[in-house]
């Protein structure tokens, strides 16, 4: 006789009760024990279904494929993606997995919106801020005044407006004045289901003044004409600061994206996120993490420091643009010294100057210094193919080595390319400039002169403009 | 088929679920994410079933002869 | 004449009891004892509703004959096997099609990730590779199930052998040790993705071991002659 499990239906009731109980009694903190413990429903499933087993085979009565039918298996496909979520959902900060993103708990409840505002007058003209916002978009704006102006939106997810008033009650905004600080705190940490409750706020602040943002757990910032310090720390924010007269600091667990544009102090952004952009930076710039989207450095007028797990770059000025996108670097522009590591990626520089030094273990390296004179380089790839692109004009000391491939010397002479077995070598002097040397161990190396297909040279700075002549002598021409 | 072969791939089912639960666990606890331990429940798998052959050949009568009686 | 020497004890194929000369059922091949006999008959003590919850069988119920009324319909399973999940859910196997939807948006979405850079048409030829699979899959299963062989929840096209090296397990243990080894750091895919030529050759040499097999075996019987 075939007996069928008991536990699958079980398992369905248990699920079902606990989120009937959840509905009526608010306070019960079901889901946050659940989110944590709920693969303990798992195992104690299989070892219920265990038990059941090795009972039916001591009895003779075990069926066929009497483990798990395929509707128990679907109930526990169901049971991981779910719990899974509501883990990730509960602790947004710990979950590892790229892309996954609940911020808000949008089953259960309607939405209510509350006023909030706060003013505090007579802050001087440099106070020091502190804004925690644990959830919410909160945008900051230096203008001339002296007082601290908050305005926005707290939205309270709850099943009545009553348990709403009650939530808004607990969480009530305030902004105090401690010592020589302003602080500014939204309270949603009071919350009884911390995820109900998210706050946009707008605020405005006295130019001068500093801003530290602290505790977020989810919402961007957005800051503009800030002469102060500012220091952003979040879980979870998009950042965008425009025209920052000193020091910006921004540690995020994960972002989207962070733009600083600009700024007239030092920039140093670590963590992980998406995309970062920086954009007229005075000062020095350092960014450092992971960060799985496009990264652009426009105009970085000191040293800038770029970290990551796979590659480093360093750069003494980025007066174009230096770009990293889906493993490849690609930088216009650059004055050096310039050095760049990686573990893997393709790297593309065109009119750069002073000391270049690569050093790559997988990935294509294409160098077209447009500058003269040219500097001391040295470019190194495990694996992949070096091209060398160089200008008429140029002055230099080259010796391209490659151990398991071939060298292409398009330049001509002085040039020499001596092949020997596998490997290859090309060396020769021109007016004996800088060194300039290129070592491939598996790939290709291809010597080049700069030709009319490559794009055009850039044209040289322009002279200062001159006042116009009179009209006559103008039309001559 | 024997008996013991038919237990072990019976809870085979029910095995593989307590590895999951356990697994997740181990990620909640903050020790190893799910996402990278995942392949080992392939290797359970895989290892259940070289059992189940194994207990399969122990006791499976000879592949019947292809020749009918001798004369 | 019985030649007691050539009676094997014979096992049935679905619940591996014992059966005496008299109790085997001969069906489709093999050995099955009355209880688990398919097609024919519909075997006794069946549930009375099939329910995923109360299904006493893990397999789907063995249907009819190909052209009795309410048999399943390969082509329909094709059809329906191109939309994720569907496929399964047809042939009411249905933790596999919730695995088969899961497999599709997993796929999807790794086509679409950034990380992945230079293997994004990998993983795009991949997903429809996927579709035609789930569709050939129903489909194989649906004409097995109209035939009256019993199918496995998580039955699947590539065949399960129970002689010479068991390549599924192995394989799967393989896979398993690869992947894990990449996920600690341990050893990273790029570092044993150089040896792909050896899979080439023990390719080769598990198809010359098949060969070699049986030609060994061929011979035999036609010596027997």
């Amino acid at each position: 006789m075939r007996r069928s499990s008991v536990v699958g239906p079980l398992i369905l009731i248990v699920i079902g009760a606990v989120f009937l109980m959840r509905n009526f009694i608010p306070d019960f903190r079901v889901l946050d024990i659940l989110s944590d413990y709920w693969p303990w429903l798992l195992i104690g499933w299989g070892t219920l279904r265990v038990v059941e087993i090795l009972n039916w085979h001591r009895n003779g009565q075990l069926a066929s494929r009497g483990g798990m039918n395929g509707g128990e298996w679907a109930l526990v496909i169901f049971i991981c993606l779910f719990g899974s979520g509501m883990y990730a959902a509960r602790n947004a900060n710990l979950f590892r997995a790229n892309g996954i993103n609940l911020p808000s708990w949008d089953i259960l409840g309607e939405r209510f919106d509350f006023a909030v505002s706060g003013t505090q007058t007579a802050v001087g003209k440099a106070p020091r801020i502190v804004i925690e916002n644990a959830r919410g978009d909160t945008r900051i704006m230096g203008v001339d005044t002296e007082e601290v102006r908050v305005t926005g939106t707290k939205t309270i997810r709850a099943m009545t407006r009553d348990d709403a008033n009650k939530e808004d009650k607990s969480t009530a905004f305030e902004i105090v004045k401690a010592g020589d600080q302003i602080i500014i705190r939204t309270n949603l940490e009071r919350a009884s289901n911390s995820r109900q409750a998210h706050a946009d706020l707008e605020i405005t602040v006295p130019k001068g003044a500093t801003i530290e943002a602290r505790n977020g757990k989810y919402g961007d910032y957005d800051i503009e004409n800030i002469d102060g310090a500012i220091e952003v720390n979040s879980d979870n924010a998009g950042v965008r600061l425009n025209n920052t007269g000193a020091d910006v600091r921004i540690d995020l667990r994960r972002s989207d994206m962070v733009r600083v544009v600009n700024a007239k102090g030092n920039v140093d952004i670590k963590g992980r996120g998406q995309n970062v952009e920086l954009e007229n930076i005075a000062g020095v710039a350092t960014v450092s993490g992971q960060y799985s989207g496009e990264m652009k450095f426009r105009n970085l007028a000191k040293p800038f420091r770029f970290e990551s797990q796979n590659s480093s770059l360093r750069v003494e000025r980025i007066e174009g643009e230096v770009e990293l996108v889906h493993g490849r670097l690609t930088g216009r522009r650059l004055i050096g010294p310039i050095q760049i590591t990686s573990k893997s990626k393709d790297i593309e520089l065109s009119d750069f100057t002073s000391t270049l030094e690569i050093d790559v273990e997988r990935g294509d390296i294409q160098l077209r210094p447009t500058r003269l004179p040219l500097s001391k380089i040295y470019a190194r790839t495990r694996s992949g193919k070096a091209e060398l692109i160089l200008p008429t004009g140029a002055k230099l000391d080259l010796k391209a080595e490659v151990k398991k491939g071939q060298i292409e010397n398009d330049f001509g002479d002085p040039f020499r390319v001596r092949e020997d077995g596998r490997a290859a070598t090309l060396s020769g002097t021109i007016g004996g400039g800088p060194e300039v040397k290129i070592e491939v161990d598996r790939g290709d190396i291809e010597i080049r002169k700069w030709t009319n297909e490559d794009s055009p040279m850039p044209p040289p700075p322009p002279a200062s403009p001159v006042a116009p002549k009179t009209p006559l002598e103008v039309t001559k021409q | 088929m024997n008996s013991n072969s038919l237990l072990l791939r019976a809870l085979r089912g029910p095995l593989t679920l307590i590895l999951i639960g356990i697994l997740f666990v181990i990620d909640h606890n903050g020790a190893i994410s799910f996402t990278k331990t995942w392949p080992i429940i392939i290797i359970f798998l895989g290892v259940v079933r070289l059992g189940e052959r194994a207990l399969l050949t122990e006791h499976a009568p000879p592949p019947p002869n292809i020749q009918g009686g001798s004369l | 004449m019985e030649q007691t020497g050539n009676i094997q004890p014979a096992y049935c194929r679905i619940c591996g009891k014992a059966l005496a000369p008299e109790e085997q059922q001969h069906a489709l091949g093999t050995v099955y004892c009355s209880e688990h006999v398919p097609a024919s008959a519909p075997p006794p003590n069946a549930p009375p509703f099939n329910s995923p919850w109360t299904a006493a069988p893990s397999a789907p119920p063995p249907m009819p004959g190909p052209n009795a009324p309410g048999a399943p319909s390969p082509g329909l399973a094709f059809i329906l096997g191109l939309i994720p999940g569907v496929g399964a859910i047809y042939n009411a196997q249905y933790a596999k099609g919730l695995i088969h939807v899961v497999i599709f948006g997993s796929l999807i979405s790794i086509a679409n990730a950034d990380s992945i850079g230079d293997m994004q048409p990998l993983f795009g030829m991949l997903c429809p590779a996927w579709i035609f699979y789930m569709a050939f899959e129903a489909y194989h299963t649906a004409r097995k199930r109209a035939e009256g062989l019993p199918v496995e929840e998580f039955s699947s096209v590539i065949p399960v052998r129970s002689d010479g090296p068991p390549v599924g397990p192995a394989v799967m243990i393989g896979l398993g040790i690869i992947f894990l080894l990449n996920n600690l750091g341990l050893l990273r895919f790029s570092q044993i993705f150089r040896f792909w030529p050896v899979a080439l050759i023990g390719l080769g040499i598990y198809l010359l071991l098949e060969r070699t097999r049986s030609s060994s075996s061929a011979p035999e019987a036609t010596r027997e002659q």
